[in-house]
């Protein structure tokens, strides 16, 4: 099968088969930031933002995303020259261990800020119920969300 | 505390943007060209001969390109073990043998030119089995009944007690005083007994290798471990092929915690490529992490000990039983480290007795787990002081600190109990555990909580403590070195073995390096982990990097200083003496002037007797200077259900000087929530075959951001003399704490003892009805 | 190897034709399918083009269309009718990118082992509109019960009462976004101060579903602080089954005091 997608803002056409999962054709077209943890969408390492909303693309048919959908990967909000101030607010605030879980947490949060800016604690804890991190035990990436939303208000 | 530029400060990790933006490479991101794709195939039964392999249906389908069993690959015992050679751990283990001994072991591997294909075929290897009658309980294994699961001929590379046909995998004894005269001087005798149970690491990337020959014919292996340089000396032996034409890489891994301190795909891929020519990659999936990896191992832990109505122990006897599982690397360090970890903690016990056994069992296989038996021996030790103390009336906190070990003062135990070879003594220099008690007690409100038993409806609260020490590094047995060299501009690469498994040591080890340079974190380039390119280290685990690769690295660092300072001396017509270093220049005291950094290079590489500023070093370690942490828990328990909630959680830890303040907070807050859970939600639940039945995160339950309690962790920091800068280690000792501070909270919410975790509401409630009946 | 067509269709007719071929399968979400064996299957008919993301109020019955994710019917629930059950219950379902993708109608026609889902529907009298072999509104009860409900059909919405009853609901998991291993959904209607009608159900029973027809009997005509707990528990006679229970005699105890738990909490959402 042969999909138009868009993908952090640029359209690309990638082939795949019908049983075929969204993590693994992200990331057999170079999308390694997308991550495979668990394949049971429980650890949140492949989570990727389906117009605007998390999902976790381990648990999707690729063929199931069409051409008016819109993907964001980690990458898609920011790079190594220009990130995102959520991912400056995660390097500031030592919420980055071994960093695998990171662009899945990431998406999270983002995907949080937008709808909600001025989250509480709780709301923040919540909508990181789908992300496993095994190195941080939360804390720093819990005042990391919190220092972005701080940030964000700012501008 | 002394004053430093960029030791102590909380400098960003030096990889950090990049994983934050994505752009950082783990081990499968890397893509190969012409790749193979390997699938295991797994036993089904616990114990078994394997009588034949029929492997035709599957190299019949188009795509296979081979499968790898007993019949085609060398059998060279080895252990999987990633430690020094030669190993503390038994050669019992083949890459693939004929006897199966646990569900989930290693019967066979399909090597595909896909996925689909190879996961399709794989079904349709046919194996014949002898089914044989297992051995799950710890407790018979070395009964002249239970069956036998290892041969004579496994033997350990070094001298160590050993009897595979009664199923001993290891055994440790140390003593010393005389127990009989401290059975003597007892009032009374409190003899419990313990049980750690099975814990997996979970760290979210699983184990992988990606394995090829580059362009000059050599064997690549990209593996996520803990111990590249392990990994490369095991595969040569392994594989039977030369190490010098080996070279391992580790690039960014997704965590380790002890798991990825084991070598047991790399051999896997090795291999594949080696006889195809071809790349290869072995992921294994999440089932396979939990089945067919590593785990903590089980420990249960006999303590009795004779105590005078003052409260002084007259006797400690430990009696620890490792359960190794099927094969038994790490068995014999573990189970040392049960005791040596954990005896010297009380070191005024003059009278005292460890014996340890490893035994093996027909169940998944133990291997290194953050705490490294330290952490099964604490919950043992901290809830005897517990009930030791509430026996006598004393409070707990003044009787840790009248009876822990001091500065200036030593425990037998260190120099009775190593790993795997006689230990090392040594005097502690640094401990401030009092003031992490302090802090504890007085963060969790001690005072106003322990033995309240505030009550709301059918919910009881209640406060509890432990404490502990771990190591840093192994003495004498343990070697780290580092390579440094200086560019034009003022900079320093820096090549070290030592390996960042998301810990940090990158960051860590560059801050310790710009400090002795006087320049600030950017000078230095860190490159770390490459078999090729870096020098030895042992890798990540023993808590050593900090400490013992970073003296490594302190050291390097001064003779290139040592360098520079003589350049600057003939550049500057100075005296050497009048010569110090700061802020990336070399001042002459006497002259007022100074030279740059860079000047200073360029002068070394193109102008005057030119020569490349470099130095290597290495570097053992004589002691393992302890951390130590105490850490306090606030627990409410539902005395209807049994339904235990952790509501506060306080850990301070004295870990010398901390090099980068905000990664060993996030080293204390991640083993903490990780003992957490290891307390409250994670057990491995066995069919009565022994199949493990919770292979996945939906019923394997680790917590998210929702599942923490309130968090408070502080960093007290003493001055070790023997560490870089002071410093000591800080990665594992705070996943000791939690399991045994709970399990004295829940006892003083509701009185009732908690011998076995994890703490479920089943079987808190289990325990609280035994209490009503007797 | 068969190679599975995927089909996007506009319109309930087109979907219904495409359902006469018993290969095909529906695919809302895709978190259940995701992990099923697919062999025997010709055709996923995709439903994200049929426009049923919806959830409308019309006088005291709220419909959801059967493609409205669990975090859609939470949020748009949750501006209607705050405290209504289907809130309570969806809220902490699984964890926030499943209840991006897991449909209330996938959620039914699949109903997994556990499910947070049914429980509250059963309550509510739930009814479901359904097209192809068989359409029609129906029961959420007997589309449970009756197997030719569900064979070949499609759910195209589900009706609620939008009450303002008392109501809670309870899961049992041993981490926030563990699936429950069994839930309990209390659903009490008052007149003045005294229950007029109960309706309490438990999912993750041996039969999967279970009707506390008893305590819903013990509970009618009485008031609040005439509500005995420790009687509650005793109505209460399940199993629990799962892989992961390791503990079944502790489980169905467990039932019996968090079901009179469940039942003290919905009394107190006053």
């Amino acid at each position: 099968m042969k999909t138009q997608f868009n993908i952090n803002g640029k359209t690309v056409k990638l082939t795949f088969t019908p049983e075929e999962h969204l993590l693994y054709t992200l990331r057999q077209n170079g999308f390694t930031e997308v991550k495979s943890g668990c394949k049971e969408g429980e650890c949140g390492a492949c989570l990727v933002l389906l117009n605007g909303k998390p999902v976790n693309s381990c648990l999707m048919f690729t063929a199931s995303v069409t051409e008016e959908d819109k993907l964001l990967t980690v990458k898609g909000i920011g790079d190594l020259h220009e990130p995102h101030v959520i991912q400056e607010a995660f390097v500031d605030s030592g919420a980055i261990q071994c960093g695998f879980c990171t662009p899945g947490i990431v998406l999270a949060a983002y995907a949080l800020l937008q709808e909600n800016p001025t989250p509480t604690e709780e709301e923040v804890k919540k909508a990181m119920d789908g992300n496993l991190c095994r190195c941080t035990g939360y804390v720093k990436i819990i005042e990391a969300v919190q220092l972005a939303a701080k940030r964000l208000q700012k501008k | 505390m002394k004053k430093y530029t960029t030791v102590g400060k909380s400098e960003k990790k030096v990889d950090a943007l990049s994983l934050a933006t994505g752009s950082s490479m783990f081990v499968d991101d890397f893509a190969l060209k012409d790749g193979l794709y390997c699938k295991l195939v797994y036993s089904p039964h616990a114990y078994a001969e394997i009588l034949d392999i029929d492997d035709s249906k599957v190299l019949a389908v188009e795509g296979v390109v081979d499968v790898l069993h007993y019949k085609n690959v060398k059998q060279i015992l080895h252990t999987s073990a990633g430690q020094g050679f030669p190993e503390p751990s038994p050669y019992d283990c083949l890459i693939f043998g004929s006897t199966m001994r646990f569900v989930g072991d290693r019967v066979a591997m399909v090597v595909a030119e896909n996925r689909k294909i190879a996961h399709k075929a794989a079904k349709l290897l046919d194996v014949k089995y002898k089914i044989m009658e297992p051995l799950f309980d710890p407790e018979k294994a070395m009964d002249s009944e239970s069956p036998k699961l290892h041969d004579a001929s496994h033997a350990y590379p070094i001298d160590a007690k050993y009897v595979p046909e009664k199923n001993l995998a290891a055994e440790v004894e140390i003593g010393f005083g005389d127990m009989k005269k401290g059975e003597k001087e007892a009032d009374f005798v409190i003899d419990e007994t313990y049980n750690a149970h099975y814990g997996q690491h979970c760290t979210i990337e699983p184990h992988s290798v990606k394995t090829m020959f580059d362009e000059m014919g050599r064997l690549v292996i990209i593996s996520s471990t803990q111990v590249p340089f392990h990994v490369r000396r095991i595969v040569a032996q392994a594989c039977d092929y030369p190490l010098s034409k080996i070279r391992v890489i580790k690039p960014r891994i997704g965590g380790g915690f002890g798991s990825k301190q084991e070598v047991f795909l790399e051999p896997l891929a090795a291999l594949v490529t080696i006889r195809h020519k071809r790349p290869a990659r072995l992921v294994i999936s999440r089932a396979e992490v939990f089945q067919s990896s590593r785990t903590r191992h089980p420990i249960r832990v006999r303590l009795r000990t004779g105590v005078k109505n003052n409260g002084e122990i007259t006797f400690l006897e430990m009696d620890s039983l490792l359960n190794s599982g099927a094969y038994g690397s790490h068995a014999l360090t573990v189970l040392s480290n049960c005791g040596s970890k954990v005896l010297p903690l009380f070191n005024k016990i003059e009278n005292m007795h460890f014996l340890g056994r490893s035994v093996y069992t027909n169940l998944p296989i133990g291997g290194a787990y953050r705490g490294y038996g330290a952490t099964q021996g604490y919950f043992a030790l901290n809830q005897h002081l517990d009930i030791l103390t509430r026996k006598l009336n004393i409070d707990l906190p003044e009787y840790i600190k009248k009876y822990h070990i001091q500065v200036g003062e030593t425990s037998g135990v260190f120099e009775a109990l190593g790993e795997g070879k006689d230990g090392v003594p040594q005097i502690i220099n640094s401990c401030k555990l009092d003031e992490c008690i302090d802090i504890c007690i007085k963060e969790i409100d001690w005072v106003n909580k322990r033995d309240k038993k505030i009550t709301k409806g059918d919910k009881v609260r209640g406060v509890g403590l432990a404490v502990s020490m771990q190591g840093s590094a192994i003495p004498l047995i343990d070697m780290a070195a580092a390579y440094m060299k200086m560019n034009e501009d003022g900079s320093f690469n820096l090549n070290i073995g030592a390996t960042d498994i998301g810990t940090g040591s990158d960051t860590v080890l560059s801050q310790i390096a710009a400090e002795a340079l006087c320049v600030p974190l950017a000078k230095i380039i860190p490159f770390s982990s490459d078999t090729d390119r870096t020098p030895f280290d042992v890798g990540a685990y023993a808590s050593s990097t900090t400490y013992l690769s970073g003296r490594a690295v302190k050291k390097c660092a001064l003779k290139v200083k040592d360098q520079i300072l003589k350049v600057a001396a003939e550049m500057m017509e100075s005296d050497l003496d009048d010569l110090y270093a700061e802020a990336s220049e070399i001042f002459d005291k006497k002259q007022k002037n100074s030279t740059s950094y860079g000047d200073i290079c360029c002068h070394a590489l193109y102008t005057h007797n030119q020569f490349q500023i470099q130095a290597e070093a290495s570097e053992i370690v004589e002691q393992s200077p302890p951390p130590f942490m105490a850490q306090a828990a606030e627990v409410e328990v539902d005395t209807k259900t049994g339904a235990v909630k952790v509501l506060e959680m306080v850990s301070a830890v004295d870990c010398g000087q901390a090099i980068n303040p905000q990664l060993a907070e996030g080293q204390v807050e991640g083993a903490t929530v990780n003992g957490i859970s290891y307390a409250m939600t994670e057990e491995y639940i066995f069919s009565a075959k022994g199949n493990l039945l919770n292979k996945g995160f939906k019923s394997y339950k680790i917590p998210t951001a929702a599942d923490i309690p309130k968090m408070k962790s502080f960093i007290v920091e003493s001055h070790e003399n023997s560490g870089p800068f002071g410093a000591k280690s800080v990665s594992e000792i705070g996943i000791n704490g939690p399991m045994p501070a709970i399990a004295n909270a829940i006892y003083d919410a509701i009185g009732v003892r908690m011998f076995a975790a994890p703490f479920t509401p089943e079987k808190v409630y289990r325990a609280m009805q035994k209490q009503k009946e007797t | 190897m068969i190679n599975i067509k995927w089909t996007y269709p506009v319109s309930l007719a087109e979907t219904s034709s495409l359902l006469e071929k018993k290969s095909n399968v529906l695919h809302g979400g895709g978190t259940n399918l995701s992990g099923r064996d697919l062999s025997g299957v010709e055709g996923i008919i995709c439903l994200k083009k049929l426009g049923l993301n919806y959830v409308k109020k019309d006088n005291n019955i709220i419909e959801i269309g059967a493609m409205t994710s669990y975090a859609e019917t939470v949020k748009a629930l949750s501006s209607i009718s705050p405290e209504h059950i289907l809130v309570k219950a969806l809220k902490d379902a699984a964890n926030t990118p499943c209840r991006n993708r897991i449909t209330i109608g996938g959620s039914i026609a699949y109903v997994p082992k556990w499910s947070d889902l049914i429980g509250a529907l059963l309550v509510l009298d739930a009814t479901l509109v359904l097209i192809g072999k068989k359409s029609g509104e129906f029961k959420v009860a007997d589309y449970l019960e009756q197997k030719e409900l569900r064979e070949q059909t499609l759910i195209c919405s589900v009706r609620v009462k939008n009450t303002v009853h008392r109501s809670a609901h309870y899961r049992d998991v041993k981490t926030v976004n563990d699936m429950s291993l069994f839930t309990v959904t209390v659903l009490l209607e008052l007149d003045g101060t005294s229950i007029k009608t109960a309706k309490a159900y438990i999912v993750g029973t041996k039969e999967r579903i279970t009707k506390l027809s008893d305590v819903e009997n013990y509970l009618i005509g009485k008031r609040k602080d005439e509500i005995d707990e420790s009687t509650v528990q005793d109505l209460v006679n399940v199993s629990i089954v799962g892989s992961r229970i390791t503990d079944p005699e502790y489980m169905s105890y467990k039932a019996k005091v968090e079901t009179a738990r469940t039942i003290v909490r919905a009394l107190e959402n006053d």
